[in-house]
């Protein structure tokens, strides 16, 4: 990489990092890693599920299920991830094989983005068209432009599911990595 | 610079809620002149393309208008996650609103990258290329859009 195509991605980083912790102010006080390239090839919906090649979005023509309503509301993301058995749960407490996302929600009422549980210690997400991150707590992404009301959901987390996700994971660490 | 609606006009936007933008520009900002400010106002309305407005352009370039808006656009919106937001965003419907004069550049900027460009082009062109197993697939969306620009030798 050139000197100034490198000069260029460090600065870009930073106009990153700076909009991220001003708009989700709790950021600044939490521990957090970026894990991927920015991408626009699938959306925080999409990696809660483990897909890497499309963005899920009510509006057409993006990946909908067609049983669901096409709106912003949270119910409707609820019900979403429902018909992907998904069922709604009190808390993000880490259970051995549960799969376990939380959806976030403003006041009113609008679905605003998903983050998914990747082991006892961590969760992991899809900032927008940035990058993958990983984060210790689900509240550190609350009070900003993701809202503050969480909704919790698991399911029964599969042998099937597990390779998928782990695939998907190596892969993006290998894209990152050839970046 | 500003263009006034008659009644006409008036009711046909209360009635349709159709989009009316109303922006002021210090140039001084866009192109370094300060003595120049400028109204734009356009509303647009799908297929059947209603002006309601008039867009007064002192600027002998559009490309550079769409380039500042996009830019400004994609820097406001990469964080958002939720993809209704991007494409509701301020910036985007005037993008949108600008109409038919915009898509070659559109076009031009999805060859560059896959951007969320595609609710804007439905809106504007009234045509859907995308197959329906493509949704939500940035990349093939865009080759399906870039092809029928392709087709109506819009680039």
């Amino acid at each position: 990489m050139g000197k100034r195509a490198k000069s260029n991605l460090n600065s870009l980083k930073a106009m990153h990092e700076l909009v991220r912790l001003s708009y989700l102010p709790n950021l600044r006080n939490s521990t957090f890693t970026y894990e991927s390239k920015a991408t626009k090839n699938y959306n925080c919906a999409a990696w809660a599920i483990a897909i890497i090649n499309k963005a899920i979005s009510h509006d057409h023509p993006y990946n909908w299920d067609p049983k669901v309503p096409r709106t912003q509301h949270i119910n409707s993301y609820i019900k979403y991830y429902e018909n992907r058995g998904f069922g709604l749960c009190n808390s993000g407490k880490y259970e051995k094989g549960i799969e376990k996302i939380v959806l976030y929600s403003d006041e009113y009422k609008e679905w605003q983005h998903v983050a998914f549980q990747l082991n006892k210690k961590k969760w992991a997400c899809k900032m927008g068209n940035w990058e993958d991150i990983y984060h210790n707590d689900v509240h550190c992404l609350c009070g900003g432009m993701y809202g503050s009301t969480l909704t919790y959901m698991s399911r029964k987390f599969t042998w099937k599911r597990k390779i998928k996700r782990l695939a998907k994971l190596w892969w993006i660490k290998i894209l990152s990595m050839k970046s | 610079m500003e263009y006034a609606l008659n009644e006409y006009e008036k009711d046909f936007v209360e009635e349709f809620h159709i989009p009316t933008i109303k922006k002021q520009i210090n140039p001084a900002k866009l192109f370094g002149n300060p003595n120049e400010t400028i109204t734009i106002r356009v509303s647009d309305w799908g297929r059947d393309t209603k002006v309601i407005g008039r867009t007064k352009l002192l600027f002998p370039d559009t490309e550079v208008i769409f380039n500042k808006l996009a830019k400004k656009w994609k820097e406001e919106t990469g964080l958002y996650s939720s993809i209704h937001k991007i494409v509701t965003h301020p910036l985007y419907i005037e993008i949108q609103n600008m109409g038919w004069k915009i898509v070659p550049f559109i076009l031009k900027d999805l060859q560059r990258e896959p951007e969320h460009w595609f609710v804007a082009l439905q809106f504007i062109t009234g045509v859907d290329p995308i197959p329906e197993k493509d949704y939500g697939n940035m990349k093939r969306m865009s080759k399906a859009w870039l092809k029928w620009g392709k087709e109506q030798n819009l680039i």
